[in-house]
């Protein structure tokens, strides 16, 4: 198992590199200016560009390597932006925003394990919501049940969360004059575990779950919850399942220690895929619930062409999803004994 | 299993056909549709009359200032701190809550009236002299000091401080052009009187020194810290001491206890003891912390201002004419090239004539708004806005009405049969700024097309507009919203000049010798009354020539908690200088 994860870990390393170089090149296609951007409405004098472009280190080749239509047809640029800023993540030294010149490496700091939170939580909600009722509508299917747990969760799955968010927020003050806090009172979990989780969960007190955590996890469930019941599905029909039956084991004991397991596997690969929709949808539920997350500033960064930031964000984005993935598959092997990695 | 099943047993555990269950949905449903429409219309009946509020009418006093408490509001973007090297009035807006300037417009407790607004008067000045066209001196208060914050640690600000902050403005400022016909800034050697020499007259120079975008009173030693002093704090002689800025969560301030002004009845301003900028970037989150009481004055779009008033009866609701000019600007090759359809002024003017105003007002909001002129927009007040709708205008008032009939007859004597161009606009940022300029957007295409002008609409996000189709690269046309200056001068000069003469927003190219000899007589007299004529007779031409058809100046409107007062009713000046001209005397009622 050590070598598989250590054979991953080296294999997530070119996947990293071939993001990087992805982002790194759309990001300096995109039309807009950046130089003029901070210009704002003034006209970009040549002397203010190159003094800019200096002040930011934005001013030389952008890449190792630039093809031209003459002689030399391919030129080597030693020192080059990307390669300066790839040497910078090495050292998680992102350098600093070219908005507004603060190290990316701070802002980081205070915004990464905020959205990262409210991520986990998000899906621990899902699983919790997702897993049970999944098993509950296999076990009953046909009942009333099953078809309240189905239809629950296509409407999870039919409801846009923004839309979602937007009505908690607006019905919340339109009907009981209540807010969700306003971001200077969210405090790290570390700091007040009582404020941070009720920010992100039950932002209006009284442990009214609806929260943006709540939100995304609800949002999510809907998917699990019918792959939970398919699988189940699928399980309780097998031979081993039935001699269970046949042997007078009880319902729980069936359930728990021979089908959970099996149903699972296919559920953690889907649990894997969402971690990137946790992290896109945290863009728009951190707007709306006002949090200090990651996600917003990612969002106003890119239209404000802050290289350095968006850079930063979307390769820390790729290194989660990556190491989400390696997380899952490692759990295959805990669910399924069959499955060894050598 | 138990033969003698629990009833909740057997019902879990019975099965239901799918027959049985679309019949249940449907029962399930046809009930919720019929709650639904029954609460409605028991909502709709009981719904509160909106209370009466507005502003007070102009020259009314406030009632008496209590000292204390801490502002609530919100920002939905910060965008640097460095008043001198950014270029965004969301920076310049927040510089004038810790930093000052020589001068500033005109505030005070009550209400101004119309012809108060954009008034320039003494702020770190004592007095100006202008002993010629070209020379202006200006006395610094002898009371004026620097906050007491290390490196500063309260001294006096001098001249000599004026002269560096010039410096720096000349050597960083993207906005430097505003002031380039600044020939020398000197200090005196007692460091008491800073004078500026000009190489032409500029008989508003005052208002440019006022300026939010330009001069501010930097010290030296908290500038020459880092090359990121002034955009990582707040460091000046403004009358709120920086506090702490969290990206994404608030910027805060506290009184500066050392502020040099005092009110009438000589008490210490500002009143506020603090202020504190939460930022919300969703429209929906900032009214229902208003509504829930954590804020006390937030802006609000023109669309959601009945519904508010229904839902904050106690809430007061400010209004004022908009200062952001929104207009339809045309591709340079119109100009430069004299390529149609747009190179001929009649079919501009059909544009003009195609667009209802009143409509677009009423569509925007129920308490509409004002005609803009070319350049200059109802937010300046009367004393400087021509109004088209009025009589003053002359002729050139018939190119704003609105007449289809008319707009086609342009058309057609300009040979012109058929318009089919693309229309660009951002769709990003304005939209969040500027709520109405989505609703008119909007609008545009289907009025213009009564008029028998196809325009194809194509969005640009915000950072590839800015830099294209705002400086003038686009073909067709485009609808646009105009930077905020505070004074005419800087309109005329911007839109109209060439480039290197200070026309850094002519988007479309215009060269209009005429005009440009005539705006440069304007911009020297050294007469205010003189400047105002002239300008007056300026809009009047470019009402005639429409190188830019302007759109409309929708009512502005704040909404603030009953506590609140002291809120001047110009949205100018105090839009733009948050800090001074408009939390200045802003306090709670006991």
């Amino acid at each position: 198992m050590r070598q598989y994860i250590f054979r991953r870990l080296v294999l997530a390393v070119p996947t990293l590199i071939g993001v990087s170089i992805l982002i790194f090149s759309l990001l300096h296609v995109l039309p807009g200016d950046l130089v003029q951007q901070l210009a704002g409405d003034n006209q970009v004098t040549p002397e203010f560009r190159a003094k800019t472009e200096h002040d930011l280190g934005i001013d030389g080749p952008k890449f190792p390597l630039s093809v031209s239509g003459s002689a030399p047809f391919v030129q080597i640029h030693k020192d080059n932006q990307y390669t300066h800023w790839l040497k910078g993540v090495m050292t998680l030294d992102f350098g600093l925003s070219l908005r507004d010149r603060t190290p990316i490496a701070h802002r980081l700091r205070d915004t990464l394990p905020v959205t990262m939170e409210m991520a986990l939580l998000a899906l621990i909600i899902s699983l919790l919501i997702a897993v049970p009722v999944g098993i509950i509508s296999a076990m009953r299917q046909d009942t009333i049940i099953d078809y309240v747990a189905r239809s629950i969760s296509i409407g999870f799955l039919a409801v846009p969360t923004f839309w979602l968010g937007t009505m908690i927020i607006v019905y919340s003050s339109l009907w009981f004059s209540a807010a969700t806090p306003v971001p200077q009172q969210y405090a790290q979990i570390w700091d007040d575990p009582y404020a941070n989780l009720k920010y992100l969960l039950f932002p209006f007190g009284g442990f009214v779950p609806v929260g943006p955590s709540v939100l995304l996890g609800v949002s999510l469930s809907g998917t699990v919850m019918r792959l939970m019941r398919t699988q189940m599905l699928e399980v309780l029909r097998q031979d081993y399942v039935r001699t269970a039956w046949a042997k007078g084991l009880r319902e729980r004991t069936v359930v728990i220690n021979h089908c959970v397991k099996n149903a699972l596997i296919p559920v953690v690969t889907v649990v894997g895929l969402q971690v990137p929709i946790l992290v896109g949808g945290s863009v728009i539920v951190e707007s709306i619930y006002a949090v200090p997350g990651m996600g917003q500033w990612f969002f106003q960064s890119i239209g404000f062409r802050d290289y350095t930031a968006v850079q930063a964000i979307a390769f820390i984005s790729a290194l989660a999803v990556v190491a989400s993935n390696l997380i899952v598959d490692v759990t295959y092997a805990y669910l399924d004994p069959r499955i060894r990695y050598g | 299993m138990d033969s003698k099943a629990s009833y909740w047993d057997r019902l879990t555990g019975s099965r239901v056909t799918r027959r049985r269950a679309l019949q249940m949905a449907g029962v399930a449903g046809a009930s919720a549709g019929a709650i639904a429409v029954v609460g409605c219309s028991s909502g709709s009946s009981s719904n509160k009359t909106p209370s009466a509020s507005g502003s007070p009418a102009a020259g009314a006093t406030a009632a008496k200032p209590v000292p204390g408490g801490t502002l609530h509001g919100t920002v939905s973007l910060v965008l640097g701190m460095d008043p001198m090297k950014a270029s965004t009035f969301l920076t310049h807006a927040l510089a004038s809550y810790s930093y000052s300037r020589l001068m500033r417009f005109k505030t005070q407790l009550g209400e101004l009236s119309q012809d108060q607004w954009y008034v320039a008067e003494p702020e770190v000045a004592a007095k100006v002299e202008n002993p010629d066209p070209l020379t202006y001196v200006f006395t610094l208060r002898p009371d004026v000091k620097f906050h007491n914050v290390p490196p500063v640690n309260g001294r006096k600000v001098g001249a000599k401080d004026v002269v560096y902050s010039f410096e720096r403005y000349r050597s960083v400022s993207p906005n430097k052009g505003n002031l380039a016909f600044v020939d020398s800034v000197t200090a005196s050697a007692d460091d008491t009187q800073v004078t500026f020499k000009l190489k032409e007259p500029f008989g508003l120079f005052l208002n440019r020194i006022a300026s939010f975008q330009d001069l501010w009173i930097m010290p030296r030693e908290f500038i020459e810290q880092s090359e990121d002093a002034a955009n990582k704090s707040m460091l000046g002689s403004g009358p709120f001491l920086f506090d702490k800025y969290e990206p994404n969560v608030v910027m805060a301030w506290k009184k500066n206890p050392d502020y040099f002004e005092k009110d009438a009845a000589g008490n210490a301003l500002p009143y506020l003891d603090a202020v504190n900028l939460a930022i919300i970037t969703d429209q929906n989150q900032v009214l229902s912390q208003f509504a829930a009481g954590a804020l006390d004055t937030i802006s609000l779009p023109p669309k959601l201002v009945e519904s508010f008033k229904g839902q904050n009866a106690s809430a007061v609701i400010d209004q004022s004419p908009r200062n952001i000019m929104s207009m339809m600007i045309f591709e340079p090759a119109s100009y430069t090239s004299a390529k149609p359809p747009f190179n001929d002024e009649r079919v501009r003017q059909g544009i003009s004539r195609a667009i209802d105003r009143d409509g677009l007002l009423g569509l925007v909001s129920k308490a509409g708004g004002v005609w803009p002129n070319m350049p200059i927009n109802g937010g300046f007040g009367k004393s400087w806005w021509l109004d088209p709708k009025g009589s003053d205008i002359g002729a050139a008032g018939a190119n704003y009405q609105y007449s289809v009939a008319e707009a086609k007859k342009l058309f057609a004597a300009a040979g012109v049969t058929e318009i089919n161009v693309p229309m660009h606009f951002s769709s990003t940022v304005y939209t969040t700024i500027v709520p109405y300029y989505d609703i008119v957007r909007q609008a545009l295409p289907a009025m213009l097309k009564d008029a028998g002008v196809t325009v194809k609409e194509v969005p640009e996000e915000y950072g590839t507009y800015i830099g294209t189709t705002f400086l003038g690269k686009f073909d067709g046309c485009a609808f646009s919203l105009e930077s905020v200056f505070s004074d005419i001068a800087a309109y005329w000069q911007n839109m109209f000049n060439a480039p290197d003469q200070g026309g850094g927003r002519n988007h479309s190219s215009v060269a209009d010798q005429t005009l440009r000899d005539n705006i440069k007589k304007m911009v020297q007299s050294q007469s205010v009354d003189d400047i105002k004529k002239q300008n007056f007779e300026l809009q009047k031409y470019v009402s005639s020539k429409m190188y830019y058809v302007p759109v409309i100046t929708p009512v502005e409107y704040g909404a603030r908690t009953p506590k609140l007062q002291g809120v001047v009713n110009s949205t100018g000046p105090t839009t733009y200088a948050l800090g001074t001209e408009s939390s200045l005397h802003l306090n709670f009622k006991a």
